[in-house]
């Protein structure tokens, strides 16, 4: 009896989590058609598969959207931000997690932090940035980058510490372990999996990010990946094929270095386990 | 006695010292922090206070901003859908990122691709989204002739974008799709963290799948799930870009969010004051929602 | 003044940390990055512009920029795209942060007023003396640029909005194009009638182009005189004719005669407007005359159908207003930046762009409705190639303008805060959520704020501007 409400519930639980997987892809495959097709066939076939199916889209995207730039700019933003972020976010969340003592304010201000509304900030910050010559550079694009998403990766790495039983620091300082070595031998490894969502959500905020880039970058050779979406509008319209087509160069990466981070971090946590 | 004294005041130097490093450590963050967030919110408080147009000199108007926001239908309309966005917010992405990831937990074929699938959407730049959505919601080419088509009864002609009622939340639920395979990668990584001797224990118990959920998972990830419910709360109260993107805050009102006036108050209407009592306005809502939180679930910051 | 203050309040915020720190850091890491904007090197003229979508961006690279620099040798235009609704925003901060560009595009003249005021652009008077540009450019352009007797902007596409028509499909049903109000609402009610929708007509890509009714309704109701008199705040916004055009826009959308129903107006992309209108789904389109630049792409061959299309002025809608009457609209403005280091070179781009005629017109055939300038074409300025119905329509726009037939598009006579009362309140007033005189009422409200600003821009005067 045991046995069969365990399978009963066990196929359910397929036929559910089949069900999400339809619901996240069903939108995306939409996507994927749309980038075969011409900008007419979408007006009037604008989620089948394409009837006449064109090939041109991607390399005409590819050009007009200038991607073999926007795509290395965009990765040095993603990259350099993510690993800001979690450079900053760890020793933060670390210091609020294990160390200070009455961290609720802090944590707080934290929350505070992350409810700025951008489209205003930008003002003080773009009279800052040009008077210092931050804008068209993509070092002081990511240093907004790294403001605006600290206060997230670090509230977000918090909750992953508080969660570690406080024996395993303390172990290791009985073993003779440094504070510095405690927050990076012993637990650094086991917040892998809290680092690798901090990584892949800030890398992919820098990677799809609009406003402050489009509002700090004037030269074209500096321009970020978000940006190429632009040469597919018209005043009022915008060419949907090319859009889609475009919109696969932007996912690709990011599905590919998914995929590679996902299996190094998950193996390291196996590895690193909290057994161990 | 006297050994008791000096183990307490060797006990309280070391914790005194951690406390100490622990500031050192928050120093990178507070400089970037005191950059790119408290000055420009001085800044902002300040444009607050004076009738700024964006560009020339700016008169001081005290508190005129202040009183013009409370008196203004438009900000209450605003701040009710905002209400109705953060509902939304809380129980659809939250509920689905939740049970998906119980789920998800659980199987070991198929996690990996699985994870990947449901992170997806998160990855889609915000233009795209919208307009695949737009065409999926369309009266007469999207899903809902699709279901009409499998027998499934819908309104004649409802068109979902368009009409006052269903607008808002139409959108909110295509931010949604965005954002709930991204949630739940954040409680499967938490997920992971949990000890897994704790199931074993529970399962000893004879504890089913849902008594294992409710006294295993959510407790092992309380951290985690208060962190997302807050966020939420201050993403909603912030929400503009799916909204500006479909809708630009119509039709007719019907999905105007405090974020999107204030944007058309400062850039269409170049009334940069006005526009900058109403982003402190929800800057201190959102503190009050923080401050309020902790004061009810004290239990759970202290965890 | 403001922007020391605020600045110094920034910088004050920023000393609180660690500005040294992470300014030091910055300059050290950005090493020698050029500046942006008008501290640029003499000779270089430095220019954000609104263009939109690679091809055109390709071909003015290639026409404008390579050809000024061979034209001007030692001087050149570094140009940076900007998305056009973001263009204003941008500009707007830049002029404030003292980064802006040599030439400073507006999203038109309305935005000019308070730029000029405040000393951000540039007196072109004694350009366009040297340069001759009164002798190019239409007779009343100048006075549209010109506050207290000085010439701060160019306006750049010029645009009207008409009917563009499924030709075929009148052909076939032989239907004659409206030229009045009664004739409009009989054809209207027949095409009904039949099944195929009066208008094709959707703002979902772009909430803000209901705007294009209001414009048409209100001149083509009001007519010039009255216009005039409402745009200078000589009459009231509420007056009963304008409230009166307000209801009939009202009562068109409730008819289900735009768009096929006022909530698939709201959901309906321009993408499937062009392409019902095209299939003759919809028998017509009230649109500008940008989608000269695109409507061959939905007709015939490339659209995939056999169906031809055509261009009208939009009917008359009371007997005292003429026909025909063209809204008058310019997308953007072009200035200099008051502190430009090469202003000379600023004013060669601009020459470049206005000063021969027959390359404008060669611009425009090639793409219609991003290099429409309000010049002094005749028909034969146009290359032969270029399709007859656009050059036709290029050239009677002209003519009208100089008669004084005009109406008033929002975008281009509008202040900004009316301008947004006039585009956001339109979407209530269709839905039938707000009554027509309370929706003039609102206006009027927001108009009397942007005079008190004195933000209102210059408006065209139908009486004299005949030259």
């Amino acid at each position: 009896m045991v046995g069969l409400m365990r399978r009963l519930s066990r196929a359910s639980m397929g036929v559910a989590l089949a069900v999400l997987a339809l619901y996240a892809m069903g939108p995306l495959v939409v996507l994927v058609f749309n980038a075969f097709k011409t900008n007419t066939e979408i007006a009037s076939n604008p989620l089948g598969p394409p009837l006449r199916p064109t090939f041109g889209n991607l390399a005409e995207a590819w050009e007009l959207g200038n991607f073999a730039t926007t795509l290395r700019n965009s990765a040095i933003l993603a990259v350099g931000t993510a690993l800001g972020v979690c450079i900053v976010s760890y020793l933060t969340a670390y210091a609020l997690a294990r160390l200070l003592r009455r961290p609720t304010g802090m944590v707080l201000y934290l929350f505070v932090s992350t409810a700025v509304p951008a489209q205003l900030f930008i003002i003080p910050v773009f009279f800052f940035w040009t008077r210092v010559h931050l804008n068209n550079s993509l070092f002081g694009l990511m240093l907004i980058y790294w403001a605006l998403f600290t206060p997230f990766g670090s509230l977000l790495l918090r909750a992953f510490l508080v969660s570690l039983p406080r024996d395993i620091d303390d172990a290791a300082r009985i073993d003779g372990a440094g504070e510095w070595a405690v927050m990076t031998r012993v637990i650094l490894p086991l917040a892998r999996p809290g680092l690798l969502v901090v990584a892949l959500t800030t890398g992919l905020f820098a990677w799809n990010e609009f406003f402050f880039a489009n509002t700090l970058i004037d030269y074209e050779e500096l321009k970020p990946i978000s940006t190429s979406l632009l040469a597919f509008r018209g005043q009022f319209s915008r060419d949907w094929g090319l859009t889609s087509a475009g919109c696969l160069f932007m996912i690709g990466p990011v599905l590919v270095l998914f995929l590679v981070l996902q299996r190094r971090f998950i193996s390291g946590l196996t590895s690193g386990s909290l057994r161990a | 006695m006297g050994d008791g004294t000096t183990y307490r005041r060797g006990a309280n130097s070391i914790v005194a010292a951690r406390a100490r490093f622990g500031l050192v450590l928050l120093v990178p963050f507070l400089a970037l922090n005191v950059i790119v967030i408290v000055g420009p919110s001085l800044a902002t408080a300040y444009f607050s206070l004076t009738d700024w147009t964006g560009v020339g000199p700016a008169q001081w108007v005290g508190l005129d901003n202040y009183r013009r926001l409370l008196s203004e239908a438009e900000f209450y309309a605003a701040l009710a859908h905002n209400l109705v966005w953060t509902g939304i917010h809380l129980t659809v992405p939250i509920g689905i990122a939740l049970v998906g990831a119980a789920m998800l937990a659980r199987i070991r074929r198929g996690r990996l691709v699985l994870r990947l699938v449901y992170f997806l959407p998160y990855t889609v730049a915000s233009v795209v989204t919208a307009a695949i959505w737009q065409d999926l919601l369309d009266p007469e080419r999207g899903i809902l002739t699709l279901l009409s088509s499998v027998g499934v009864t819908v309104p004649n002609g409802l068109v979902l974008l368009g009409e006052q009622a269903t607008a808002l939340p139409s959108v909110a639920m295509i931010n949604v799709w965005a954002l709930w395979g991204f949630l739940l990668v954040i409680f499967l990584s938490a997920m992971q963290g949990i000890d897994e001797s704790l199931y074993e224990a529970a399962r000893i118990d004879g504890a089913n799948a849902v008594r294992e959920f409710w006294h295993v998972t959510l407790p092992g990830i309380f951290p985690t799930l208060v962190f997302v419910v807050v966020i939420s709360v201050m993403w909603s109260l912030l929400a503009f870009d799916y909204v500006w993107i479909i809708t630009q805050g119509g039709p007719a009102g019907a999905t105007e969010l405090v974020s999107t006036l204030m944007y058309r108050e400062a850039f269409e209407r170049f009334d940069v004051g006005y526009a900058a009592s109403m982003g402190l306005s929800l800057t201190l809502i959102s503190a009050f929602v923080t401050i309020g939180f902790v004061v009810v679930r004290r239990k759970g910051w202290s965890v | 003044m403001t922007t020391t203050i605020s600045r110094r309040l920034v910088l004050r915020g920023c000393a609180l940390g660690s500005l040294g720190l992470v300014g030091g850091l910055g300059s050290v890491l950005t090493g020698c990055a050029p500046e942006s904007g008008s501290t640029g090197r003499p000779g270089t003229v430095t220019y954000w512009s609104a263009l939109e979508g690679a091809p055109v961006r390709r071909y003015f690279a290639q026409e404008v920029v390579a050809k000024f620099a061979k034209a001007y040798p030692g001087e050149q235009i570094k140009v940076s795209y900007k998305n056009s609704h973001d263009l204003e925003r941008e500009v707007r901060l830049a002029l404030a942060a003292n980064t802006a560009p040599d030439i400073v595009e507006t999203n038109g003249p309305a935005f000019v007023p308070e730029l000029a005021e405040q000393g951000y652009l540039a007196d072109l008077s004694g350009y366009a003396k040297q340069l001759g540009w009164n002798d190019t450019l239409l007779p009343w352009v100048p006075s549209l640029g010109t506050i207290d007797g000085k010439l701060y902007s160019i306006p750049i596409q010029f645009e009207t909005l008409g009917i563009f028509y499924n030709q075929t499909l009148f052909d076939k049903l032989g239907y004659t194009l409206p030229e009045n109000r009664a004739d409009l609402e009989a054809l209207c009610s027949e095409l009904a009638n039949q099944g195929i929708t009066p208008f094709a007509a959707g703002n979902r890509d772009f909430a803000q182009t209901i705007e294009w009714f209001t414009s048409v309704f209100f001149s083509n109701y009001a007519g010039p005189q009255l216009m005039y008199d409402v745009l200078t705040g000589e009459r009231p916004w509420t007056n009963q004719v304008l409230v009166e055009a307000a209801a009939l826009m009202q009562d068109y959308f409730q008819r289900g005669w735009f768009g096929g129903g006022v909530e698939r107006y709201f959901t309906t992309s321009f993408n499937k407007v062009h392409a019902d209108l095209a299939a003759g789904k919809a028998a017509m389109n009230m649109e500008g005359t940008w989608f000269f630049a695109e409507v061959n792409n939905f007709f015939g061959k490339a659209g995939g159908n056999n169906n031809d299309w055509g261009f009208a002025p939009f009917p008359s809608l009371r007997d005292e207003v003429p026909y025909p009457l063209y809204p008058v609209g310019t997308g953007g403005t072009l200035s200099i930046n008051a502190d430009s280091a090469s202003p000379d070179a600023a004013a060669h781009v601009i020459d470049f762009l206005i000063g021969d005629r027959k390359k404008a017109a060669e611009r425009i055939a090639a793409f219609p409705a991003e290099f429409a300038l309000p010049l002094r074409f005749t028909a034969d300025d146009f290359p032969t190639s270029m399709d007859e119905r656009i050059r036709t329509a290029y050239v009677d726009l002209m003519t009208a303008t100089g008669r004084g037939n005009i109406g008033y598009t929002n975008w281009t006579f509008s202040a900004p805060k009316a301008a947004v009362e006039i585009y956001e309140k339109a979407q209530d007033l269709v839905a039938g959520k707000l009554a027509p005189d309370a929706y003039m009422a609102g206006i009027e409200d927001a108009f009397q704020q942007d005079l008190e600003r004195g933000f209102t821009p210059v408006v065209i005067d139908p009486q004299v501007n005949n030259g």
